[in-house]
């Protein structure tokens, strides 16, 4: 029972093998598939790029519009209190001071009109009038002693704006509008450029279209990588122009 | 995820065809409607942020604008009060003849000063001329009417009710969104299942809230 097989069986031809598929196919399928795997890759990879850069560019925006909401809070601040000082600090003295400036000038017209007494106390009155308007008093009213704003009806306030403005020139040149503009650009920038990813989805779609549907691998591929091809340009376009 | 499941199933049946299909166009909606919630979600900054401003402006322009009005006001009080005392030196000098000089001089002289004092009152409250040399800004501030503030009232809820728009069209986007992820979510399951271990119904599943999301995102337009 050692050896059960016998000569007979011993020659006996083998069993045939499977068989085996063409060659040609073997080697013909991998291309293939290799070019539906790079499409399906480099769409992914195309749109993972893009995705970052419309993130920074959508965050640029985003930043910008603060900043502008930010300097028009700053520029109202600064024009309110310009104009509190100047229309309720100052022009209040000034105004008192006009008075008394005009009335003693009036009283020196009619002085010579009147005599005695009469006359006496107009000049007195005219003396205290002087006093109130007399440049130890006026030193704290800008508005009133200043030279610079001298009018013919007593003092020009809109001078007196103007200067109290220029005082910090960086706060007259804020622009809040113009931050926003530039927020709108790269808002736009954002959104194009995420635009052009539709166009990659597609040739992603293409791709896995080709895996699906052999039969028309070659014309979904062809299809696939065009439309990612002109997403890329696309891309580069808005980049560019934006 | 969509290489090895094409890879793996390439030309196996419907099922694996209907499962190429899906996730391309998963892709597709999914980039859509990603560029409909940025384009909503930027938009709706942009109303909000312009909201924000206007409501500042309108309240510096309510400020602003006072000063100059309050103190032209008080100022003519000023001049007036002076005129009305001029007026009643002028009539005391009538029924008092010893202080009929006086009176009638003081008078003339209130009311000369009067006069100017209200010339120069009326200046306080005027808007600078653009060679004043003030800004064109803060001239439109001190001449802001009442017409304009309620014009930048109307504006500023105009604003607010666009940015309300926008942020309902970047929620539906979003929502319509989470579909097509769980969509991409059924249709990976189907995948690792295989055609044998009845994921039909999955890729059934996945096109459902494909089709959902697409209305879903469409609905946004609504808005």
């Amino acid at each position: 029972m050692a050896d059960v097989t016998s000569a007979d069986d011993r020659s006996a031809p083998p069993p045939p093998e499977p068989p085996v598929e063409p060659v040609a196919e073997v080697v013909g399928e991998p291309p293939a598939r290799r070019g539906v795997a790079i499409l399906l890759a480099v769409s992914a990879l195309v749109a993972a790029v893009i995705g970052g850069r419309v993130a920074f560019r959508s965050f640029t925006a985003t930043s910008l519009w603060q900043s502008s909401v930010r300097e028009e809070t700053k520029q109202a601040a600064a024009y309110v209190e310009q104009l509190r000082f100047v229309y309720t600090s100052e022009q209040p003295v000034a105004f008192a001071l006009a008075e008394a400036k005009f009335r003693a000038e009036e009283l020196a017209k009619v002085a010579p009109t009147v005599g005695g007494l009469d006359r006496i106390v107009i000049e007195l009155e005219q003396a205290i009038q002087e006093y109130l308007s007399s440049d130890a008093i006026a030193e704290s009213s800008p508005l009133f002693n200043d030279e610079r704003y001298r009018s013919e009806v007593g003092f020009d306030i809109a001078r007196r704006v103007a200067d109290a403005r220029n005082e910090d020139p960086d706060l007259v040149a804020i622009d809040p509008e113009k931050t926003r503009q530039a927020g709108n650009r790269a808002s736009t920038h954002a959104i194009r450029l995420l635009a052009t990813t539709i166009v990659i989805a597609f040739a992603f779609m293409f791709g896995t279209f080709a895996q699906g549907f052999p039969g028309r691998r070659q014309a979904f591929l062809t299809v696939g990588y065009a439309l990612l091809g002109l997403g890329a340009v696309s891309a580069v376009v808005v980049e560019v122009v934006s | 995820m969509e290489v090895e499941v094409a890879h793996g199933v390439e030309g196996r049946g419907k099922l694996q065809k209907w499962l190429a299909v899906l996730v391309g166009i998963s892709a597709v909606v999914a980039a859509s409607l990603a560029t409909l919630d940025l384009h909503s979600s930027k938009r709706y900054e942009d109303f909000s942020g312009r909201s924000t401003r206007l409501s500042v402006n309108l309240f510096g322009r309510i400020a602003g604008s006072s000063f100059p009005f309050t103190g032209e006001g008080i100022s003519s009080q000023i001049a007036l009060f002076r005129a009305i005392q001029a007026s009643s030196r002028e009539v005391v000098s009538t029924v008092e003849p010893e202080a009929e000089a006086l009176e009638a001089a003081l008078a003339r002289a209130d009311k000369a000063a009067a006069d100017r004092l209200t010339e120069l009152a009326a200046t306080i409250g005027d808007v600078p001329a653009p060679d004043s040399g003030v800004d064109p800004l803060v001239r439109s501030v001190i001449g802001t009417s009442e017409d304009d503030l309620r014009g930048l009232a109307e504006q500023q809820n105009r604003m607010l009710d666009e940015a309300t728009r926008y942020s309902n069209r970047s929620s539906r986007a979003i929502f319509a969104l989470s579909l097509v992820a769980l969509a991409t979510v059924l249709l990976g399951l189907a995948a690792v299942m295989g055609a044998r271990s009845g994921a039909a119904p999955l890729v059934g599943g996945a096109g459902a809230f494909l089709v959902i999301a697409i209305g879903w995102g469409l609905t946004a337009f609504l808005e």
